[in-house]
This record gives structure tokens, sequence and C-alpha cells, in this order.
């Protein structure tokens, strides 16, 4: 069943679609959820919540257009949401782009994906949701751009800052190739 | 290539996904240029790190079931805690009693041309009533200050021609057919009759008005002018 037939299915109220759709794509919402709360508890919690919005606002979905994006999008909002409430909640203002990186220089220069995933979780969430869309869910500009509502030359800015930042960030940390 | 060409092919090849292979064109300006240099180094280390980003991370088993079992449930948009619904309910019966209460007296002030009010008309006895006591209030406010103002003037003058005066101050007598109409009248009474004269300099500045009433000498006539016309 592809993505056309599926929201057809979900449309016509087919009992199994919804479970089709979740097993489906539950692996990108859940990564893209992951990667901006940085918590797997969070994660789950937004990941669900994006899953509901999604099947309670299916009916007015184009059966032509691609479903993740539109999941994505839905979950890059609800990130959103959960990080502001996460910001307001007393004892958690403290944003990983506020911190000081009082962690010891870098000892093993190889390991690269933890430095890479350090660096990201300090990066604005903006940044960070267009960096994870484009470079862990492989979408291209103009479906992040309809995903995140923005135009593509914003999502081509936030991209290249957070590169910068991110390279800037790994120099710091004394990582080299 | 400048230095912001030099950025912005960079970002290019991190888009292409395809950063790995040399570039001639990027070389040679990284070897004119330090700083460009340094952040072609930092560029592709980026580059490298991007290649090493793991496998996806997945939701625990399960995950499924518990979304549909929620979805299976009332949304929780549509429950309404009892503290909101008791907030919504106590709005309500404010707004309710408010707009009561603002009917009531808008139709008790008003009487229908030529409809005499009923005797028996519980809202226009209350008007009536209301607005006989509101006259004899305001007619007595009016005399309470029509008998207050005048021997206050009276007296204000005299303390500050005493004051004014060297020597002890004379008694000021003050007339028995005034009856004081207030404890304060009384005292300031008490205090001038006693030679008090408590007014220094800002005092009589700031009184100075009661000064100005008294009637004064009337001016020269003006000199004529030398020469005349």
């Amino acid at each position: 069943m592809d993505d056309r037939a599926l929201v057809e299915s979900l449309l016509a109220g087919d009992p199994h679609a919804p479970r089709v759709l979740i097993e489906r794509f539950q692996g990108v919402v859940f990564a893209l959820c992951y990667r901006m709360m940085g918590h797997r508890h969070d994660a789950e919690d937004v990941a669900q919540e994006t899953f509901l919005r999604a099947l309670r606002g299916v009916v007015g979905f184009d059966p032509g257009r691609p479903l993740r994006p539109w999941l994505l999008g839905i979950a890059a909002n609800r990130c959103r949401t959960a990080l502001g409430k996460r910001v307001r909640r007393p004892g958690l203002t403290e944003s990983a782009e506020d911190c000081v990186d009082r962690r010891p220089p870098l000892s093993d220069p190889d390991d690269l994906a933890f430095e890479l995933e350090r660096a990201l979780d300090r990066l604005r969430p903006e940044y960070r949701t267009v960096f994870t869309l484009f470079h862990e869910q492989n979408l291209a500009y103009e479906e992040i751009a309809r995903a995140l509502d923005r135009p593509v030359g914003t999502v081509k800015t936030w991209l290249h800052r957070a590169r910068g930042e991110l390279a800037e960030h790994l120099s710091r940390r004394g990582v080299r190739c | 290539m400048d230095c912001r060409e030099f950025e912005s092919v960079w970002n290019e090849r991190l888009d292409a996904r395809d950063a790995a292979g040399p570039s001639a064109a990027l070389d040679a300006h990284a070897s004119a240029c330090p700083k460009c240099r340094a952040l072609g180094a930092r560029y592709q280390t980026l580059a490298q790190a991007l290649q090493t980003l793991g496998p996806l991370p997945t939701p625990r088993p399960g995950f499924a079931d518990r979304v549909l079992s929620a979805a299976a449930a009332p949304p929780a948009d549509d429950l309404i805690p009892f503290r909101v619904w008791w907030t919504r309910v106590a709005a309500a019966a404010v707004v309710l009693v408010s707009v009561g209460l603002g009917v009531r007296v808008w139709t008790a002030g008003r009487v229908a041309p030529g409809v005499a009010p009923g005797p028996v008309s519980a809202p226009t006895a209350d008007s009536e009533d209301l607005n006989r006591a509101l006259t004899v209030a305001t007619r007595a406010t009016l005399d309470l200050a029509r008998e207050a103002s005048a021997p206050a003037a009276r007296v204000g003058r005299q303390v500050l021609v005493s004051a004014a005066l060297p020597g002890p101050p004379p008694s000021l007598g003050l007339p028995e057919s005034v009856s004081p109409v207030s404890s304060v009248w009384e005292t300031v009474g008490d205090r001038v009759n006693a030679g008090v004269g408590p007014l220094g300099g800002s005092a009589r500045h700031a009184f100075g008005f009661l000064f100005r009433s008294t009637p004064e000498a009337p001016a020269p006539p003006p000199a004529a002018p030398k020469g005349g016309a």
C-alpha cells in the first residue's frame, strides 16, 4: 500500500489504516522528536501527539500530497510547542545554548558522531530542525519549507547557519580531520 | 573566487551530500587566504562528521498500540478541567447578575411619558425617595458651605493682620452669633483668641489671597503727561 492508498484508506475509515500509518512513519517522526527534545520519554510523548493530530486532521488531507513532510511538519510544530513549555517550566529554564561548555577537551578525536550530537544539542531549535530534516531525514529544501511553512530562502539560511555553528563548535572542541 | 563564494561553494557541496572529494577552486582560494583555509578545514571536519550520523533512533516497542489506545480515548482538548469549568460558571453568574442589576436600575429611572407612576410600584417609590433624599442632602451641603465660608474668611483675614502687627495680638472677639459648624472651627477660633500667631512668611504668601479681597484705597489719578497734548 503506497502513501496515496493509505490516505484513501484512512479517509474511507479503514480500521487498520491508522496502525499502518503509525508503523510506517513512527521511525522518522520519533527521530525528529528525539533530536529536538533530547529525551526519549519527551520524544515519545510528542511523537504520540503528532500521530493523534494527524489522525484527526487527515480528513482534509489531499491524497496526492506526500505524507512524510506533512507528518514531519506536525512533529516540528509539536516539538516547538513542547520546548516552549519546557522553557517556561520552573527549574528548566536553562537551554543548551545558554550553557557554558565545561566538558574536558575531546579525548578521542575519532568520536565524531558523539561530538556532532553534542553540538547539535546546542543549536537553536529552528536550526536544529532544519539540519535534522535535511541531513537525517533527507528532505529537500522545498519539502522542508512546506513542512515548516517557511520560505525556501529562510530554510537555506537556517541550514547554512547551522552548519557554520556546528563547524565552529567542532573546531573549538579540538576535532580535526 | 572570493571569500563569500568560498563558503557558498562549501554549502553547495554539503547540499549535494558530496563534500569529501577535492575541489581545485576551493584549494586555490584557500592556499591564498588563511582565513578561508581555516574555514575550509572546519567544513571538512563537519563533512566527515556528517558521514558518522548513525541510524535513526526508534521508539520503544508497542508505540503504535499506545498511540491507538490514546486515539480511542476522548481527546484531552475536549476535557475541561474542573478549575476552568468553575471559573467559567462564576464568570457567567457575575455577568448575569450585573445585567439584571443594570436592567433594574435602568427601568427604575424611567417613567413613561403620560403615565403616572403607580403608588404600589416599588421601583418608582424607591426612585422618588432617592431623589428627595438627594435634594435634601444637596441643600444641606450648600447651607453648610455658606455658613462656614464667610466667618472662616473673616477670621483668616484677622489672623493675618494680627500676625503682621507688632506687639501683642489683639483679641479678635469672635461673634457669638456665628455658631461653630465644626470642631475645626472651634479649634481655630480658640487658638486665635489665645493669641497664637502661627503665620510665617510662606504661610502669609499662601494665604495672600485673603488680603486681596479687602477693599483697597483708590489709586491716585495718573499724572498728566509732561508737555500736554
